[in-house]
């Protein structure tokens, strides 16, 4: 049986997840209080909408929240998110539920009241913001484990400290590593004594307050 | 020579805050100001503060109440009461489980215009006061003393 998930509130992120979700095989309901965004969502096959507020403990009810495999809250009111998972949790007993929230304090307080994951969009993207316009060298920076750490993709030049050095030469911070190098087409994952050449685009795990540090080592 | 004071327990100031200042919320703090009791309001909007008495000698701050921020400027930790009285339930619920999960406030009191929320305050020992049920009570009351 497909899992179900069920996405309260949001337009623009609701729509980016449901479509991955549906793509990966989830059976996704959303909620959403504007009709005319609802006109839109509907543009996506297989998705089951609801107009109506999210934040209604009937609504949650009828939408299937006892069900629900995930509740993933998403509007603008981080009050509104806290509740929304809370009441799924307690009242409707739901698997899972998510929550995104702007204000990054009350991120581990609501944690044990009813709502497992918490997600803090401003750390996040702030995050994100500070690596690219500090550094060049990143071309690209997912956060994860929540923002606690990075994996960076670092093209290496021709003139970087670590061209034609090995992996093992090089003094990384100790909970950062290289765990894949790409060289033209190839995938490699690297071993110490594996030679980093100029064009490898190396995938670095870091910590999220150390890259600098790792990027010093390797340029 | 030892005085008395020694051995005789201190009494525990007692402090409010009252979270939103409309109507209900500034009623609830001219009606504690009148009995000397020590209070502080929180709205997001100075405006509002207008809704009190005159004769108000409290304090007032302007802040958003689900800010811990704000709560700890306005001594949250040695509060004894907090009560949760904005137009929103689910600012008043957020509020009133920072006072009672960061700051260990011993009374929290939170009013829910929608009754299927109390569940959410239950567990967390907040007094949710719903006006829809109070006043049906208070109507029943009335009509049962009429009968009677």
């Amino acid at each position: 049986m497909k899992k179900r998930i069920l996405l309260a509130g949001g337009y623009n992120i609701a729509k980016a997840i449901s479509i991955c979700l549906i793509n990966n095989g989830y059976e996704v309901t959303a909620i959403n209080p504007n009709y005319n965004e609802c006109k839109s969502l509907a543009e996506i096959d297989s998705l089951n909408i609801i107009n109506d507020s999210p934040v209604k403990p009937y609504v949650l009810s009828e939408a299937g929240a006892a069900n629900a495999d995930a509740v993933i809250a998403l509007t603008e009111n981080d009050s509104d998110n806290i509740v929304i998972c809370e009441l799924c949790k307690k009242q409707f007993n739901a698997e899972k539920t998510v929550c995104l929230i702007k204000s990054d304090e009350n991120k581990d307080i609501f944690g044990h009241m009813g709502v497992d994951s918490v997600i803090s969009s401003t750390n996040i993207v702030a995050a994100v913001i500070e690596q690219l316009t500090l550094t060049k060298e990143f071309s690209k920076l997912m956060p994860v484990g929540n923002g606690k750490f990075n994996v960076a993709e670092i093209a290496v030049t021709d003139n970087a400290v670590c061209a034609g050095k090995k992996l093992g030469e090089i003094e990384l911070p100790s909970e950062a590593y290289v765990g894949c190098l790409l060289r033209k087409e190839n995938n490699i994952i690297p071993a110490f004594d594996t030679v980093i050449l100029p064009g490898d685009i190396l995938i670095l795990l870091c910590p999220a307050a150390k890259e600098q540090v790792a990027l010093k080592k390797l340029f | 020579m030892i005085t008395m004071g020694l051995f005789s327990s201190k009494k525990i100031e007692s402090y409010t805050i009252v979270i939103g200042c409309g109507k209900l919320g500034a009623l609830i703090c001219d009606r504690l100001s009148e009995k000397g009791e020590s209070v502080t309001i929180i709205d997001k909007c100075e405006n509002e503060f207008a809704n009190i008495a005159a004769g108000y000698y409290g304090s007032a701050i302007e802040a958003d109440a689900t800010d811990i921020a704000a709560l700890e400027k306005a001594k949250a930790f040695t509060a004894t009461t907090v009560v949760c009285v904005t137009g929103n339930d689910n600012v008043n619920i957020v509020a009133a489980q920072l006072a009672k999960e960061v700051f260990h406030v011993q009374n929290v009191i939170c009013r829910l215009y929608d009754r299927q929320l109390e569940c959410v305050c239950h567990d967390l020992n907040i007094k949710t006061l719903c006006p829809d049920s109070i006043l049906a009570d208070e109507v029943k009351s009335i009509m049962e003393a009429q009968q009677g």
